[in-house]
C-alpha cells in the first residue's frame, strides 16, 4: 500500500542532526533518516529504542550450552557410556571446550539470523531508494504526510539547511 | 576547554589513607613475619611480584596503545604512565626477598639439589647467581622502557610541533618484543620455580592474563576516582567507562579461558609430574580453588554483561575492587601451597593478615601512583590521537 511522504534532503550530516534534534522538540514524529554513512548521535536524537539483539543472543547462547551439556552426558555417560583415558563418564573438564563452542555458534548464528529478521532484511529485497544520492552524499529525511502539518515540516527543515523539500508517494513499511 | 583542565594536585586525604593504609600493611608484615617467617617470606613475595605485574601493565598499555596508534587511551594514558613509577620501588623489594630465596625456592638447598637428578640437571638455569643476574635485568629492561615511554611523551607534550609518533612507535615496537620475553621469564623465575619439578609452558601467558586484569582494573579505578574527585569533567564520558568496563569483561574471560587451558591439559594427559601442582591445590585448598574461579571468572562475568552495568561508575568500581582481591588470591594460591608443604607449615588458606598485607601495598602503589601523576599534566596535549580520544562515540 502505498503511502504519501514528505522528504527533505540535506548535504550535511551536522544539518540533519540539528533537525531532528528540534523535530522530536516539537513532537513532530519522523518516518526514518536515509544517510550515506552512520552519523555519530542520530540514533539517540531519532529517540530508537535499543535493540533486542544482545538478549537473543543471551537466550540463544544459554540454550547452547544447556544443548552442549545434555548432549555431552547423555552420550557419554547414559546412551553408550565408554572409558577414555581413565577418567569418569561425567568429566566437567572435559566438557568445558564442547560448551563453550556450542554457546558461541548458537550464540553467533541466531544473532545473523535475528539481526536479519529485526531489520527486514532477507536475500532478494529490493530496497526502496527515495533519492539516487542518498547512498552517496545527500541525507533524507522522511516524514509521514498524514501524522504532520507539512507547513511546519517544510518551515523547520529549511531552517535548518535543507536544499530540496518534496513529496512523494511509495510503498515502504 | 583547554584552559579549563585541572591538573592533579596530590590531596591531603589522599596522603593520609595512603599512609594510615601502608602502617596497616607493615603492622601485617610484622605480625606475619612474627606468627611464622615462612608466612611472612611468602606474603611479601606475593605482594611483591603482584603490584610490579600492576606496574608493568602500565607499560604493556603504553606500548601497545603506542605501536597501534590507539586514541581510545589517550584521555587517560597518564595513569598507565604513573603506574610504571613503581617499578623501581617492585625492584628494590624484589632484591630485598634475595634474603628469602632459602625459605621460598626448594632448588637453592645444595643438599636437596644434590640428592635430586632432576634439579641437579636444572642447576645451569635454576642457582641463585644466574636468577639474581636474570632479575636485574629483566628490571633494567622494564625500568629502561618506562623512562623512555614517559620521556617520549612528556617530550610531546612540551613541543607539540615535534613529530615523535614515529619514535614512539618504535621504542613501543621493540618494547612489546622485550616484554613478552621478559614477562615469560619473570613468570618462570619468580613463581613457577616455586615447584621446581613442575612446568607448564603457557605459564606466562596465564601471568600475562592476570597482569592485564589487574592493570586495567586499577586504571579504571583510578579514572573514577578522579573524575568524582572533579577532574576530567566533560573529557571522560560514559562511553570512555563502557570502553573500561569491556576490558574487564573481556579479559576476566580471556584469564579464565588461559586458566582452563593450562588446568586442561595437564588433566587430560595426567602426568604424575604435571599433575601434581593441582593434586596439591585440591587436596588442601580446594575452596580457595575453586573461590579463585568464582571471584575472577564468575564474578565479572555476570556482573558486568549488560550494557547498563559496563556504563555504571558505581559497578564499575565494585568489580574493579573485586578483581583486584581476586587476582591477589590468584597469585597467593600459585605459591603459598607449595611453600607451606615444604616447611610442614600448618598454616593453610588465605587469612585477614594476607589481605591486610595487599592493602599496605596498595597504599603504596596509591601513593607512588598519585605523586606522579601530580608532577604531570593530567591530560596528554601533546599526543596527535588526543582529539579522536576524546570525541569516543559508541
Amino acid at each position: 500500500m502505498k503511502k504519501d511522504f514528505i522528504l527533505a534532503t540535506f548535504e550535511d550530516d551536522r544539518h540533519v542532526l540539528a533537525a531532528t534534534k528540534k523535530a522530536r522538540d516539537k513532537n513532530m514524529p519522523i518516518f526514518d533518516i536515509y544517510t550515506p554513512f552512520p552519523v555519530h548521535g542520530l540514533d539517540e536524537a531519532m529517540g530508537i529504542k535499543r535493540s533486542i539483539l544482545p538478549y537473543v543472543t543471551l537466550v540463544a547462547g544459554a540454550m547452547g550450552l544447556l544443548i552442549a551439556i545434555a548432549l555431552q552426558v547423555y552420550t557419554n555417560a547414559i546412551d553408550w557410556p565408554i572409558i577414555v583415558g581413565g577418567k569418569p563418564f561425567n568429566s566437567i573438564p572435559a566438557f568445558v571446550p564442547i560448551s563453550f563452542e556450542l554457546t558461541v555458534l548458537f550464540g553467533a548464528h541466531t544473532t545473523v539470523a535475528a539481526f536479519l529478521a529485526l531489520n527486514k532484511l532477507y536475500p532478494g529485497k529490493q530496497p526502496h531508494i527515495f533519492h539516487p544520492e542518498q547512498t552517496c552524499h545527500t541525507f533524507i529525511m522522511a516524514f509521514e504526510k498524514n501524522s504532520v502539518n507539512a507547513e511546519e515540516v517544510s518551515q523547520l527543515v529549511k531552517e535548518f539547511g535543507a536544499v530540496e523539500v518534496k513529496e512523494e508517494s511509495a510503498d515502504v513499511k | 576547554m583547554e584552559t579549563e583542565i585541572k591538573n592533579y594536585e596530590l590531596s591531603g586525604g589522599v596522603q593520609k589513607t595512603s599512609m594510615a593504609l601502608i602502617a596497616v600493611g607493615i603492622v601485617a608484615m610484622i605480625a606475619s613475619f612474627v606468627i611464622n617467617p615462612t608466612v611472612g617470606w611468602v606474603d611479601f613475595l606475593v605482594n611483591t611480584i603482584y603490584f610490579v605485574l600492576v606496574a608493568l601493565s602500565g607499560i604493556f598499555f603504553l606500548a601497545v596503545t603506542g605501536v597501534m596508534q590507539a586514541s581510545w587511551i589517550t584521555p587517560y594514558k597518564r595513569i598507565p604512565e604513573a603506574m610504571t613509577k613503581f617499578l623501581p620501588i617492585g625492584f628494590v623489594f624484589m632484591l630485598a626477598t634475595y634474603f628469602g630465596l632459602h625459605t621460598i625456592y626448594e632448588w637453592t638447598h645444595t643438599e636437596v639439589v644434590l640428592n635430586d637428578p632432576i634439579l641437579k640437571e636444572k642447576t645451569p638455569y635454576l642457582n641463585e647467581t644466574f636468577y639474581m643476574i636474570r632479575m636485574v635485568v629483566i628490571f633494567a629492561i622494564w625500568i629502561l622502557l618506562g623512562k623512555k615511554l614517559l620521556s617520549l611523551s612528556k617530550d610531546q607534550d612540551a613541543n607539540p610541533e615535534k613529530d615523535l609518533q614515529h619514535s614512539i612507535m618504535k621504542t613501543s615496537a621493540i618494547g612489546l618484543i622485550l616484554f613478552g620475553l621478559t614477562i615469560s621469564f619473570a613468570a618462570f623465575d619468580w613463581i613457577m620455580s616455586v615447584e621446581p619439578h613442575w612446568f607448564s609452558t603457557i605459564f606466562g601467558v596465564y601471568i600475562f592474563a592476570g597482569m592485564f586484569v589487574t592493570g586495567i582494573s586499577f586504571t579504571t579505578l583510578s579514572v573514577i576516582k578522579l573524575r568524582e574527585w572533579g577532574y576530567m569533567q566533560g573529557i571522560i564520558s560514559d562511553d570512555h567507562l563502557h570502553d573500561l568496563g569491556k576490558w574487564m569483561f573481556g579479559i576476566s574471560v580471556f584469564w579464565a579461558y588461559i586458566w582452563i587451558s593450562q588446568y586442561l591439559l595437564i588433566w587430560y594427559a595426567n602426568i604424575p609430574e604435571e599433575t601434581e601442582y593441582y593434586v596439591m591445590r585440591h587436596h588442601h585448598w580446594n575452596g580457595i580453588f575453586f573461590f579463585n574461579l568464582a571471584i575472577n571468572f564468575l564474578a565479572p562475568f555476570v556482573l558486568l554483561m549488560s550494557r547498563g552495568a559496563k556504563r555504571n561508575a558505581g559497578r564499575l568500581k565494585l568489580v574493579a575492587c573485586i578483581l583486584m582481591v581476586g587476582h591477589f588470591i590468584d597469585l597467593y594460591l600459585m605459591v603459598a601451597p607449595k611453600v607451606f608443604e615444604h616447611h610442614n607449615a600448618s598454616v593453610v588458606g588465605f587469612g585477614i593478615i594476607q589481605f591486610l598485607s595487599w592493602l599496605g601495598f596498595f597504599g603504596l602503589f596509591i601513593l607512588v601512583v598519585a605523586k606522579s601523576l601530580s608532577k604531570m599534566n593530567l591530560i596528554p596535549k601533546g599526543d596527535p590521537n588526543l582529539d579522536e580520544g576524546l570525541h569516543l562515540h559508541q
